[in-house]
């Protein structure tokens, strides 16, 4: 073991004093540097292009172009929607309000109030109106959320037309709101509860077409109860970030650390191809420098050296997806700064939330995605050994990696061959795998795991082959 | 005498080319072996099967009493070895090359290496990186590699390959002083018999794939003339001739219809001439000449053993 032990060192002393080795670690150092630097430009493009709608401050005229609209087509309601943008204006209340809101509400309850007293509705109806649409008023200028959203409730209750399952779900967020007096805004709370309102609303709907006997797509449902779940623990524990959906594609709120962080997980390919040059050089260059011979006249069997060489070359890709992992902690830190780093990432599993360090998931991402490295830096080792030529154990491995994705996507999508689905490319990436994103249906886990295994024993034993048989 | 490495009946065939036909020979401890043909005689060819470059198709090698096919880290564990040229990792400096070899062997200390690197008188450049080594000491380096672990059998091929005459001579004290002194049984092949003359004990000949045979130097030497100065007298009746000189007590040989030799002790050879001239004349035969012979170096004994001094490599 100790001997063995010392074969891998020597790998190791022999990697390590190459310049290529070191010139491809730069290229890592620059890629998580970059990836940094990329998502400051993201960054300022987002501000740039800000939602008007989310503007939570007023200014002059910002509603003139709206009420000009209404006098102009006089859609139905309109008297009654001028009258709320124009005391909207005066009051000087912004979009993102809550009031911006209630002064709609009050609009649609006095268009209501005067489709009514047209057709001619009870006394006690127009009274009842004439109130709610009051109340609204009172609340606006009293800058009342709470009682707005009591009102908001009254008027659930009040409507005969919804059943008791459904006015509790709709009134759901609003008494939320109130037991946790949790004041509206554009924060990300209010966000949430918004879309756990809307989740909620999807979950009745689907289970009541369930009832009536329409199949659902329940792998859907389970996943919306379960993040109604999440987004609730979230409130409730004050979390700010969901890990799990955090990218630079779709960053909640400013883009931040996790933001950054959880995209380097989709960039290990940069490690690959440290790993495939390592891997496709490591054997064919012992031939090609002559110094095979020096290597194989020592009292070591051909299999144990061969396996000195493949154990360095798995544990170098590790070290290197550990130092890539730090390298992007550290300059995402550097970036964003360290208020983030205590959110945990939350899993839902049988009703239950769990809570697991931010970093951990982050590292289970790499792990996943380390499969790939680890087969196609097998299959370049395999090359290696067999052929003898790195420039072509290097070229096919990297090939693989690169091609691999277009390869199976042109079998499947464009010839929709589904046997493509054995073949490896189809099965290394693991994550998506699980995430049911792959594009053959049905494709499981153990599946993809069992053919990775296939495929790198058929590697390994073809570089054993090759090496311990071969005539230097 | 303890063997140290034991060949019997190797025979290779790459391709469809027989290399080798059935080579056995034994080396000693205690003694250099030379290991002498001429280009692309099967040397190279047998020493990668000896350390397992090559697999071994036919016979069996045995290495101070192990078999190396069947315990293989056993017997390489008592083998040291150079093959071809001395390729070494041209991006690590000798001394970071001699510390993998140390690493992959087990038991050798720092200050064995340092030992061996002072040895062959690579201590004021074995810091600098093997790529800026001329081939020369790259030659040393690879001697200093194996004899790292103290082994039994030491292998050398064509060691003196690029190496300057001190170098060479550095070398040959070398080799001795480790089979003389430290029992180490030394193979050493060579090209060039001039050199094997001088450092070796014993050689073994090979050409096209054949081993010719194993003798002494002095051996190989005296079966011509080593020692002696061979005469040759041209005579009309040559078994008629040597009748009569067996009569002398002279031991002769017949070189061909008219001529034969007689091998007479250096510096004393005036008297027997004179009596086996006069004996011959004596008896009738007609004398037409009597010269002493050029005092045979090994290298024509190599060329006349191996018949391929002008012909093409085989
Ligand atoms: N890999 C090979 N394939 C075919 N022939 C070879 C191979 N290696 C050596 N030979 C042939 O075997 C013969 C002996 O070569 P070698 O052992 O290198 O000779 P030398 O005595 O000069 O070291 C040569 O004729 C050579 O051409
Ligand atoms: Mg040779």
């Amino acid at each position: 073991m100790g001997k063995f032990f010392k074969l891998v060192q020597n790998e190791y002393i022999k990697i390590l004093n190459r310049i290529s080795t070191w010139i491809i670690l730069g290229l890592v150092v620059l890629a998580a540097l970059g990836l940094c630097l990329v998502s400051v430009l993201v960054k300022n493009e987002m501000n740039r292009n800000n939602d008007t709608y989310s503007q939570s401050t007023y200014t002059d005229g910002m509603y003139d172009s709206e009420i000009a609209y209404q006098k102009d087509s006089k859609p139905e309601g309109y008297e009654q929607m001028i009258e709320a943008l124009e005391f909207l204006r005066d009051n000087k209340i912004p979009y993102a309000d809550w009031r911006y809101a209630a002064a709609n509400d009050m609009a649609q309850v006095k268009t209501q109030l005067a489709s009514a007293s047209a057709s001619g509705l009870d006394d006690a109806t127009v009274k009842a109106l004439t109130k709610t649409a009051q109340d609204y008023k009172n609340a606006i200028l009293a800058k009342d959320w709470k009682a707005y959203y009591q009102i908001k409730i009254d008027v659930i209750q009040e409507d005969a037309s919804l059943s008791k399952e459904e006015k509790e779900m709709q009134e759901w967020q609003y008494q939320y709101r109130l037991g946790h007096d949790l004041k509206p805004g554009s924060d990300w709370k209010s966000n949430l509860i918004t879309e756990t309102a809307t989740l909620k609303a999807q979950v009745a709907s689907m289970r009541k077409e369930q009832e009536s006997g329409t199949a659902q797509d329940m792998e859907k449902l389970n996943q919306n109860v379960d993040k109604i779940q999440a987004n609730l623990y979230r409130i409730e524990h004050n979390i700010r970030l969901d890990i799990a959906s955090a990218g630079l594609t779709h960053p909640q709120g400013t883009l931040g650390f996790w933001d950054v962080f959880s995209t380097s997980s989709k960039m290990i390919s940069v490690i690959s191809l440290l790993i495939i040059v390592i891997a496709g050089s490591c054997v064919a260059s012992e031939f090609s420098s002559g110094t095979i011979k020096f290597l194989l006249i020592n009292p070591v069997k051909r299999g144990k050296i061969l396996f000195s060489k493949y154990v360095m070359v798995v544990s170098f890709a590790y070290l290197m997806l550990l130092f890539f992992f730090i390298l992007n902690a550290l300059f995402c830190m550097m970036f964003y700064g360290t208020g983030d780093l205590g959110i945990p990432y939350l899993s839902v599993a049988g009703g239950t939330v769990h809570s697991t360090p931010g970093f951990a998931y982050i590292a289970g991402k790499y792990l996943l995605a380390s499969v790939d490295i680890l087969v196609m830096a097998t299959l370049a080792f395999a090359i290696s050994s067999l052929i003898r030529s790195s420039a072509l154990a290097i070229g096919v491995g990297a090939f693989a990696m690169l091609g691999g994705n277009t390869l199976i996507l042109i079998l499947k999508q464009a010839l929709n061959l589904d046997w493509a689905r054995y073949l490896i490319f189809a099965n290394t990436n693991l994550s998506s795998i699980m995430d049911g994103s792959s594009l053959f249906a049905h494709q499981s886990v153990q599946f993809a795991l069992i053919v990775v295994a296939v495929h790198m024993f058929v590697f390994l034993l073809t570089a054993w082959d090759g090496f311990v048989r071969r005539e230097v | 005498m303890t063997t140290a490495l034991k060949l019997e009946h190797i025979s290779k065939t790459i391709g469809k080319k027989q290399i080798l036909h059935d080579i056995s020979f034994e080396t000693y401890a205690g003694e250099v072996f030379g290991f002498l043909g001429p280009n692309g005689a099967g040397k190279t060819t047998t020493i990668k099967i000896i350390v397992g470059l090559l697999c071994l198709d036919e016979g069996a090698i045995t290495v101070c009493g192990t078999a190396l096919k069947n315990h293989f880290e056993k017997a390489m564990q008592n083998i040291g070895g150079i093959v071809e040229n001395p390729e070494m990792y041209k991006y690590l400096t000798g001394m970071q090359n001699l510390r993998q070899y140390a690493r992959m062997r087990g038991n050798v200390s720092q200050k064995r290496i340092d030992e061996v690197v002072e040895m062959v008188g690579l201590s004021n450049r074995i810091h600098e990186k093997v790529g800026h080594y001329s081939l020369g000491m790259r030659q040393r380096l690879g001697v200093a590699q194996s004899i790292l672990h103290h082994p039994k059998v030491l292998i050398l091929d064509e060691p003196t390959n690029g190496l300057d005459p001190a170098g060479i001579k550095e070398l040959r004290d070398i080799l001795k002083n480790l089979a003389h002194k430290e029992g180490v049984g030394v193979l050493v092949s060579s090209h060039l018999m001039s050199e094997m003359e001088m450092m070796c004990d014993r050689v073994g000949i090979i050409a096209e794939g054949k081993l010719i045979g194993v003798q002494t130097v002095e051996e190989l030497i005296s079966t011509s003339s080593g020692g002696k100065t061979g005469f040759v007298f041209t005579v009309s009746d040559v078994p008629r001739a040597l009748e009569l000189i067996a009569g002398l007590n002279q031991e002769a040989t017949r070189l061909d219809g008219r001529r034969f030799q007689v091998a007479l002790p250096s510096g004393e050879t005036d008297e027997p001439v004179s009596a086996i001239c006069a004996k011959l004349i004596g008896a009738g035969i007609g004398l037409y000449g009597a010269a002493p012979m050029e005092n045979k170096k090994l290298e024509d004994v190599f060329i006349a053993l191996t018949e391929t001094g002008g012909k093409q490599i085989g």
